[in-house]
């Protein structure tokens, strides 16, 4: 089954298969950000959202910020997305 | 479109609420969460989750509201609830199908003589309204035989309507009763009489006057009794084409000369707004004014409005008797004959010519055969 990030990863030789496993992000346009292998959400709020990820924190930061989807190991925010770090 | 998805609108309230978002949505998937307040936000869940989800949130030792429920899963759910509705519409259609079983119209079609109400009368008065019940074989039978006009009938059910078809018997001219007699259609004179049916009230020779009666709608039989019947009879008559031409040997004669003024105006709403009147210089004059609108939907009812004077003479005429002689007769003749009629037969042909003072009159008789008898209707309509 085609896979977006897996096509991705597989251009990419600098790293070995299983160092790229952790999580997938994407952001569409500051509007959207599509993640992938999370492991639980640990802040939500209007300004900040964030979550766990293998071996770190990632945190969203921006305005009128909601989670549109949250499943499993997927989630989707909307709103005006000023930046994500990794901690 | 967004009432149409199968989601429930779920506040929550109580502390660390993360924690728990993140357990349920190992299970469920959680939509459109927002924090509301530091201890209080709302999430959308799928209808059919609704109940777990609850349920987990509960057993965590949250508060949870269901603000609002959408999608056609969660209005069916809603609608078998409403009783109240469920039994409006249980009632409904019992009522619609006991109606079914009804007739609620009879249509009768067909009828001239017969007056359909009396049928519709007599069938509601004497058959069931029940469907179950109705033999339509019964109703025409007894339609039948309780209209004598009715020849055939047929009765069908359709839909909720009783539909009667009937066809009415025509019964001959003699059985319709009411008879008017046969007049003259003219000022004549009988020339032959060839009788069918009725009463003589003229023989040949006689000289009748326009609308005296010619056959009496009546005859007696053989026991004195008086039988209406129509009256029939061919009658032949010689009648006179009369018309005269007179000439006067002098007289004025007003004639017009070819020559025209044209004068115009457009006026709207009664005010003249455009003028081309010209001073008609004729001594004598004869005028033609015509309108007419400008505009065809009369939106804006400009009017043109067009008069023509055209110049006149009058002179003496002189001129004898003797030189128009045959026109004049064939001009008598001419105005005779506008009287003539198909199938007349011209038999004579009288002129008389008389003298005045200054004038001769030219008379023509034509005396035809013609077919003198027409009922009382005709007569009236010719008058």
């Amino acid at each position: 089954m085609f896979n977006f990030f897996d096509e991705i990863k597989k251009t990419v030789k600098n790293f070995e298969p299983q160092e790229l496993t952790s999580y997938n992000i994407v952001n569409i346009s500051g509007k959207i950000l599509y993640v992938e292998g999370h492991l639980g959400l640990t802040e939500l709020g209007k300004e900040r959202i964030t979550f766990k990820v293998k071996k770190g924190r990632v945190t969203v930061e921006g305005e009128n910020l909601c989670l549109a989807e949250l499943a499993d190991s997927t989630m989707k925010i909307v709103g005006d997305i000023k930046k994500f770090e990794v901690l | 479109m967004k009432k149409l998805k199968n989601l429930s609108r779920v506040r929550i309230k109580g502390l660390n609420q993360e924690r728990t978002l993140s357990k349920i949505s190992k299970k469920f998937k959680l939509f459109n969460l927002t924090r509301v307040e530091k201890s209080l936000s709302e999430l959308e869940v799928k209808n059919n989750d609704l109940k777990k989800v609850k349920a987990q949130f509960v057993s965590e030792g949250f508060e949870v509201e269901v603000l609002s429920s959408n999608g056609i899963t969660h209005f069916f759910k809603k609608f078998f609830k409403n009783y109240g509705v469920i039994g409006a519409i249980i009632i409904s259609f019992a009522f619609y199908l006991f109606q079914f079983g009804f007739i609620w119209q009879v249509k009768v079609y067909g009828t001239e003589k017969i007056d359909s109400k009396e049928v519709v009368e007599y069938i509601n008065q004497n058959f069931s309204k029940n469907k179950r019940q109705i033999k339509t074989d019964n109703i025409e039978i007894s339609l039948k035989e309780n209209f004598a006009r009715i020849s055939m009938v047929s009765v069908a059910i359709v839909g909720q309507s009783l539909v009667v078809n009937v066809h009415e018997t025509i019964y001959p001219v003699e059985m319709e009763g009411q008879f008017s007699p046969i007049y003259a259609e003219v000022d004549c004179k009988v020339t032959s009489v060839e009788l069918i049916q009725g009463t003589l009230a003229v023989k040949a020779g006689d000289i009748v006057q326009k609308g005296e009666v010619l056959v009496h709608p009546y005859i007696i039989d053989a026991e004195g009794q008086t039988r209406e019947v129509n009256p029939q009879a061919i009658i032949k008559a010689d009648v006179w084409l009369i018309a005269s031409e007179t000439h006067y040997d002098s007289y004025y004669k007003t004639y017009r000369t070819g020559e025209s003024i044209e004068s115009s105006r457009i006026t709207l709403f009664g005010l003249e707004i455009y003028n081309n009147s010209k001073v008609c210089e004729f001594e004598t004059f004869e005028s033609e004014t015509s309108s007419q609108y400008l505009s065809e939907n009369q939106a804006l009812p400009l009017i043109y409005e067009k008069t023509v004077y055209y110049e006149t003479k009058t002179e003496l005429v002189e001129q004898a008797f003797e030189e128009v002689k045959t026109q004049k007769i064939e001009e008598a003749k001419q105005k005779a004959l506008i009287y003539f009629q198909e199938y007349d037969i011209i038999k004579s042909e009288d002129i008389n010519i008389s003298s005045g003072v200054g004038f001769t009159s030219v008379d023509v008789v034509i005396t035809v055969e013609r077919k003198i008898g027409v009922n009382y209707e005709n007569l009236h309509k010719e008058n």
